[in-house]
C-alpha cells in the first residue's frame, strides 16, 4: 500500500507554568514525545488511548493547528514543515479534520450553508451558483435535507450537526481526514449511523482516515490498524483483528481488559487487570518506560532504559522490554 | 412492615417542564420496583428521562420550570423510621410516599436514606473544603455522629473505597485527587450514612476506561459487602451488564423494557433494545460486521408522536403503533415490554422472542 | 402491583386485521428539524422584553432621539434667541423650562443640548468600539508576546485618570483650529476604549480555543478572516453591552468638560454649558440647573438600565 502520510519522531511540547504561587517556573508539558508511524492510502488507522496520551495533539499537529516542536510530517512525499505558507495552505486543503463536539465545532452565527461553503469561499472556487449546488450535493451526501441551507446550527440535533461538520470537511475534496473523537459526544443510537456513513464515504470517495478515540471497541471496529498511545508515546501497533487476541504490551492488555462488553455472562465473571496508581504527570513523565509506574511486570531495567518500538513480525510493533 | 422485600416503588411518576416553548414531557407515568439488596440498572440515551426520574425521586427538580405532576414514590417506612407516615392498608402497606413529605422531612431523607453519586466529581465536590470536612458534614448534619466519630467513620469509608493513606488524605483538597479518586470519594460520601438506597447517575461517564474499570470493580465489591440497593443509570449497556440484577430500558420518558439482566441481553423483548445491541460494536466480535444503527433521532419531547414513541424509528412499526401507545405487558418471569409485537395477532419478527 | 398482562386499547381504537400490518415510513420524516426558528437575537429580545426597567430605558432613549431631532425644529424659539425683557422667568406655559439670564427659552436649549449629547454618545461609542474591538481582538488572537505587550500598555493607560487625559487632549487641540465639539469627540474617543479592549480580549481568548475557530483554521482561513468573521461576531453580546454602557460615560464626560469650560461653549447649548450657566443663579433660580441636570441623569439612567438588561438578555448561559 502506498504511504500517504508519514510521521517521524514527532514531538510536541507545550510551555506551561507550574508550581504554587511562590515557586512558579516554566516547564514543558510533553504531550507528544517522539511518535512515528505511517498511514497507507485508503486505510483507516485508529489511534486510541486515555487522557494525557497525546492522541488529540497528534491529530491537531498533523492538520496544522499546532507547529511541531521537533520531527517531520510528510504528506505525499512533501515535508509539510518545510513548505511556504501558500504551498502549505494548498496541501492543507487535502488534510481535513472532523471535531469532537458537534455543539462547538460549528459557528453559531453562520448558516449551515455558509459553514459548508466557507472552504470554497476562502480558496475562491466556483461561482455563487456552483457553490450553492455543491453545498446541496454535500448535504445530500451526508444524509441531510438540502433545503436546510439557511438554518442555523442550533436548530439541528447533535448527530445532524456532526454530519454538517463532515460535509464541511468534504467540501474541498480532501484525501486524508483526521477524525478526532467524532462520535464520543453523540448518543449511542446515533453513533452507529455516523460510523457507517464514514465507512461509506471512505469507500465512495477513496478517503484515508486517522480515527482518534478512546472507545476501544469502536476503534477496533472501524480501523484496519490500531496505534495504542500512553503518555505521549506509542506503546503498540497492530492490526485491529489481531490486537484483541494477541495484545503484547501490558498497557494494551490492561486497556482491553477494562473495556466492558454488553454480555452479563461475560461481565459478571470477568477478572480484570486493574492498574495500580494514577496517571503520571506529562510534565514529569517517569524515566525509561513511561508506563513502568503502573506496570504489573516492571523491572529495574524499565527505569533505566526506554524501550524501542520493535517489530514482532508482520507489522505488529511493541515498545516493551518483556513483550513477546 | 412490608412483606414484599420491596425497598422503593415508583408508581406512575410524571414530571413535566413548563418552558416558554411548551410543556416538555420528561417522564410519563413511570413505574418501577426496586427490591432490597439488589442493583437496578437504568439504560437510556439523552432525553430518555432517566436522570429526571431520579431527580424526581430525590425531589431535586428545579421548580420552576419543572414540576412533578403526579404519581407516588413509595419507600420502606421501617427503613425511614417514620411509622406514622406509613400506609396502613393496601398494596403499599408499610411504605411512605416520598412525594408527600414536607420539604424539611425530605431533606432528612436525602443523604441519610438515599445517597447520590453524580456524574462529574469535578463539579460535585466543593473545591474550597477539605475532603475530610465534606465527608463528615453529612454524618454530623444528620445527627448520626459527633465530629470525632464522623471523622473515624470517614477514614474507614475512604479505606473501604480503596484510597491509600486515608488519614492523611482527609486533609487534602479535591484538586489534589485524580479523577478516579474523586469519584471514589463521592462513593464514600454517598455511603457514609449507610443509606438504604444509593443512586449512581452515570458514575463512570467522565472517567477513562481503565479508571472506569476500577470504579465498577469497586462498586461490585461494595454491592457484595453492604446492604444497600443501588440504582445505576447509564447510557452504556455494557456497564450495567456487569453489575445489575435487573435492567430497565427507558426512552422518551417511559420504560420500554424491564428484565432480569441475563434475560435482557439474551432475549430482548423490544426493538429498541435489540437496536441498541446491534448498533454497538463489541470488543470481542470476530469480524468487522457492519453496525446496524437505529435510524432517525430521539423524539421532540415538546410534541411527542402519538402512539408508540419509538414507532417513527422502529423497523417493525405497524399501523396500530402509530395510533396508540402499547401498554407494558409481562412477557416472562420479571420481564415486561412495551410493544405490540407481543400481541398474539402481530407477525413474527426474526430474532425477536415473542410471547403470547 | 403487576403490570397489565391484558391488552387494553383506548376509546375509538379497535384493532383489526389491518392494525398489525407494518406501517409505511414517511420519507424524510427521520431527518426532521424542529420548526421553532429561534435565533440568538430573538431569544434575547424576548428576554429583554421581560425586564421592565430595560424597556423603560429603551423608550426613554427613543424619546430622546425624537426630541433631539424634531424638538428644536418645532419649537417657536431658537436656542440663541434673546429676549432681554423676559429674563429669569419661572416655568410657564410659554416657557415650560423657564428662561435664563438672557431671556433664552430653556426648553429649546435643553432640547438642542440633547443633540450634542447624543452626538457625543454615538460618535464616542463608535470610536471606542472601533479602537477597542480591534485592539483587544488583535491582542487576544495573537496571544503570547503580542498580547503581553499590548495589555501592559492598556494597564499603564488604565493607571492614568481618564479625566486628566481628556482634559490634556482638549487643551492640546484647543487652539489648533479644531471645533470644540470635534475636540471633545477626539478626546473621549481616544481614551474610553480601554474597558472595551479588555472585555473583547477576554471574550476572544476563550472563543479562539473553541472548536469552530479551530475548524476555520483547518479549512484554511487566514487570520483576519478568523478574527473578524468568526470570533468577533460571536463576542457581539458583551460588545453591545459595553458600548451601551459607555455611552452614558461619554455623555457625562462631555457635560463635565463643558461645565468646566473645556468643551463647547456659549452660545452653543450643551447640557454641561447650561448647567454651568445655571450654577451661578442656583440660589435664586434653581430650575436653570435643574432641567439640564435632570436631562443628564435621565439619559444616563436610561442607557444604564438598557445596558444592564442587554447584559442579562445576551448572556448565553441564561438562555432558555
Amino acid at each position: 500500500m502506498e504511504t500517504i502520510l508519514k510521521v517521524e519522531h514527532l514531538k510536541k511540547y507545550f510551555a506551561i507554568n507550574v508550581g504554587g504561587p511562590f515557586a512558579r517556573h516554566m516547564a514543558s508539558l510533553k504531550a507528544v514525545d517522539d511518535v512515528s508511524f505511517e498511514v497507507g492510502r485508503g486505510e483507516t488507522l485508529g489511534l486510541v488511548g486515555e487522557t494525557g496520551c497525546g492522541k488529540t495533539t497528534v491529530g491537531r499537529t498533523i492538520v496544522g493547528l499546532y507547529a511541531p516542536t521537533a520531527g517531520t510530517i510528510t504528506y505525499c512525499d512533501e515535508n509539510l514543515c518545510a513548505l511556504s505558507r501558500e504551498a502549505m495552505r494548498k496541501v492543507r486543503s487535502k488534510l481535513q479534520m472532523i471535531f469532537q463536539d458537534p455543539y462547538a465545532s460549528l459557528n453559531p452565527r453562520m448558516t449551515v450553508g455558509n459553514i459548508i461553503e466557507e472552504p470554497m469561499d476562502i480558496f475562491n472556487i466556483g461561482t455563487m451558483a456552483e457553490r450553492r449546488e455543491r453545498v446541496q450535493e454535500l448535504l445530500r451526501t451526508v444524509g441531510l435535507n438540502p433545503e436546510h441551507t439557511n438554518r442555523f446550527p442550533h436548530e439541528f440535533s447533535g448527530g445532524q450537526r456532526q454530519r454538517i461538520g463532515i460535509a464541511r470537511a468534504l467540501a474541498m475534496n480532501p484525501e486524508f481526514i483526521v477524525a478526532d473523537e467524532p462520535i464520543s459526544a453523540l448518543d449511542v443510537s446515533i453513533q452507529a449511523q455516523i460510523v457507517n456513513m464514514l465507512e461509506d464515504l471512505q469507500q465512495n470517495l477513496g478517503l484515508t482516515y486517522l480515527f482518534i478515540a478512546h472507545d476501544l471497541a469502536m476503534v477496533k471496529h472501524i480501523s484496519d490498524r490500531v496505534l495504542v498511545a500512553y503518555l505521549g508515546k506509542i506503546v503498540e501497533v497492530d492490526e485491529s483483528n489481531d490486537i484483541y487476541k494477541h495484545p503484547l504490551h501490558p498497557y494494551t492488555k490492561a486497556l482491553l481488559s477494562a473495556v466492558p462488553i454488553p454480555d452479563p455472562r461475560i461481565e459478571m465473571q470477568r477478572q480484570r487487570i486493574v492498574l495500580k496508581g494514577d496517571l503520571p504527570s506529562p510534565v514529569n513523565p517517569p524515566s525509561g518506560c513511561h508506563f513502568r509506574t503502573r506496570c504489573p511486570i516492571a523491572q529495574p531495567i524499565c527505569a533505566e532504559q526506554e524501550p524501542e518500538l520493535r517489530d514482532m513480525g508482520s507489522g505488529h510493533m511493541v515498545s516493551c522490554h518483556f513483550a513477546g | 412492615m412490608n412483606e414484599n422485600n420491596v425497598l422503593m416503588r415508583i408508581q406512575d411518576l410524571t414530571t413535566n417542564f413548563h418552558t416558554y416553548a411548551g410543556v416538555v414531557h420528561a417522564v410519563d407515568k413511570m413505574t418501577l420496583t426496586v427490591p432490597k439488596d439488589s442493583v437496578v440498572g437504568i439504560v437510556g440515551e439523552s432525553g430518555s428521562g432517566k436522570s429526571v426520574t431520579m431527580m424526581s425521586v430525590m425531589r431535586l427538580i428545579p421548580n420552576p420550570p419543572g414540576r412533578i405532576e403526579g404519581g407516588h414514590v413509595w419507600f420502606d417506612g421501617t427503613a425511614l423510621g417514620m411509622p406514622d407516615r406509613m400506609e396502613k392498608n393496601g398494596p403499599n402497606k408499610g411504605m411512605v410516599d416520598l412525594l408527600s413529605l414536607p420539604g424539611d422531612v425530605m431533606m432528612k431523607v436525602r443523604g441519610r436514606h438515599i445517597g447520590m453519586i453524580f456524574q462529574d466529581p469535578m463539579v460535585s465536590l466543593n473545591p474550597v473544603l477539605t475532603i475530610g470536612l465534606q465527608m463528615t458534614e453529612s454524618m454530623v448534619a444528620h445527627g448520626l455522629a459527633t465530629n470525632e466519630e464522623a471523622w473515624k467513620k470517614a477514614v474507614e469509608m475512604l479505606a473501604l473505597v480503596g484510597i491509600p493513606n486515608p488519614e492523611e488524605r482527609m486533609r487534602d483538597y479535591p484538586h489534589q485527587y485524580s479523577g478516579g479518586m474523586r469519584q471514589r470519594v463521592m462513593i464514600a460520601m454517598a455511603l457514609s450514612c449507610s443509606p438504604e438506597l444509593v443512586i449512581a447517575d452515570e458514575p463512570t461517564t467522565s472517567l477513562d476506561v481503565t479508571v472506569q474499570a476500577q470504579i465498577l470493580e469497586l462498586m461490585k465489591e461494595l454491592k457484595a459487602k453492604l446492604k444497600s440497593s443501588i440504582i445505576i443509570i447509564s447510557h452504556d449497556l455494557s456497564i450495567v451488564a456487569g453489575i445489575a440484577n435487573k435492567v430497565v430500558v427507558m426512552y422518551a420518558g417511559r420504560i420500554l423494557e424491564e428484565a432480569d439482566v441475563y434475560d435482557l441481553y439474551e432475549k430482548p423483548g423490544h426493538p429498541y433494545t435489540m437496536g441498541l445491541m446491534k448498533s454497538v460494536p463489541r470488543l470481542d466480535a470476530e469480524n468487522r460486521e457492519r453496525l446496524m444503527p437505529i435510524e432517525g433521532s430521539p423524539p421532540d419531547l415538546l410534541a411527542p408522536p402519538v402512539g408508540c414513541k419509538f414507532a417513527p424509528r422502529c423497523k417493525y412499526a405497524m399501523n396500530i403503533c402509530r395510533e396508540q401507545e402499547p401498554p407494558l405487558v409481562t412477557i416472562g418471569e420479571g420481564h415486561r415490554a412495551r410493544c405490540f409485537l407481543h400481541h398474539p395477532t402481530a407477525p413474527a419478527v426474526p430474532g425477536f422472542v415473542k410471547v403470547g | 402491583m403487576a403490570a397489565p398482562t391484558t391488552w387494553q386499547f383506548k376509546e375509538g381504537v379497535t384493532p383489526d386485521a389491518g392494525s398489525f400490518v407494518p406501517a409505511p415510513k414517511g420519507s424524510g420524516e427521520l431527518e426532521q428539524i424542529t420548526g421553532r426558528p429561534t435565533t440568538y437575537w430573538s431569544d434575547a429580545i424576548r428576554r429583554i422584553r421581560r425586564n421592565k426597567l430595560a424597556v423603560v430605558g429603551f423608550w426613554i432613549i427613543i424619546a430622546l432621539f425624537v426630541i433631539a431631532i424634531f424638538g428644536p425644529m418645532v419649537s417657536p424659539y431658537s436656542y440663541e434667541d434673546q429676549n432681554l425683557e423676559n429674563t429669569f422667568q419661572s416655568p410657564t406655559l410659554q416657557h415650560p423650562f423657564g428662561t435664563d439670564q438672557l431671556g433664552r427659552d430653556q426648553m429649546t436649549r435643553v432640547m438642542y443640548g440633547s443633540r450634542i449629547s447624543l452626538a457625543v454618545g454615538i460618535v464616542c461609542a463608535a470610536l471606542n468600539f472601533l479602537i477597542g474591538v480591534t485592539y483587544g481582538g488583535i491582542a487576544a488572537y495573537f496571544g503570547g508576546r503580542v498580547d503581553d505587550i499590548m495589555m501592559r500598555i492598556v494597564d499603564i493607560l488604565y493607571g492614568i485618570p481618564t479625566l486628566i487625559i481628556v482634559i490634556l487632549l482638549t487643551v492640546l487641540f484647543k487652539d489648533k483650529g479644531v471645533s470644540p465639539l470635534v475636540n471633545v469627540f477626539i478626546a473621549i474617543g481616544l481614551t474610553y476604549w480601554l474597558p472595551m479592549a479588555r472585555i473583547v480580549r477576554g471574550e476572544i481568548l476563550s472563543l479562539k480555543e473553541r472548536e469552530f475557530a479551530l475548524a476555520a483554521k483547518t479549512i484554511g482561513a487566514p487570520n483576519n478572516r478568523i478574527l473578524f468573521k468568526h470570533l468577533i461576531p460571536n463576542a457581539m453580546g458583551p460588545i453591545i453591552v459595553t458600548v451601551t454602557l459607555e455611552i452614558p460615560s461619554a455623555i457625562f464626560t462631555e457635560a463635565f468638560l463643558s461645565y468646566i469650560g473645556l468643551g463647547v461653549s456659549a452660545p452653543v447649548a450643551s447640557w454641561g454649558v447650561l448647567a454651568s450657566d445655571g450654577t451661578e443663579a442656583i440660589r435664586s433660580f434653581p430650575y436653570l440647573v435643574l432641567f439640564p441636570a435632570l436631562a443628564i441623569s435621565l439619559t444616563m439612567f436610561a442607557f444604564n438600565f438598557l445596558g444592564d438588561g442587554l447584559r442579562d438578555a445576551l448572556d448565553p448561559r441564561l438562555r432558555q
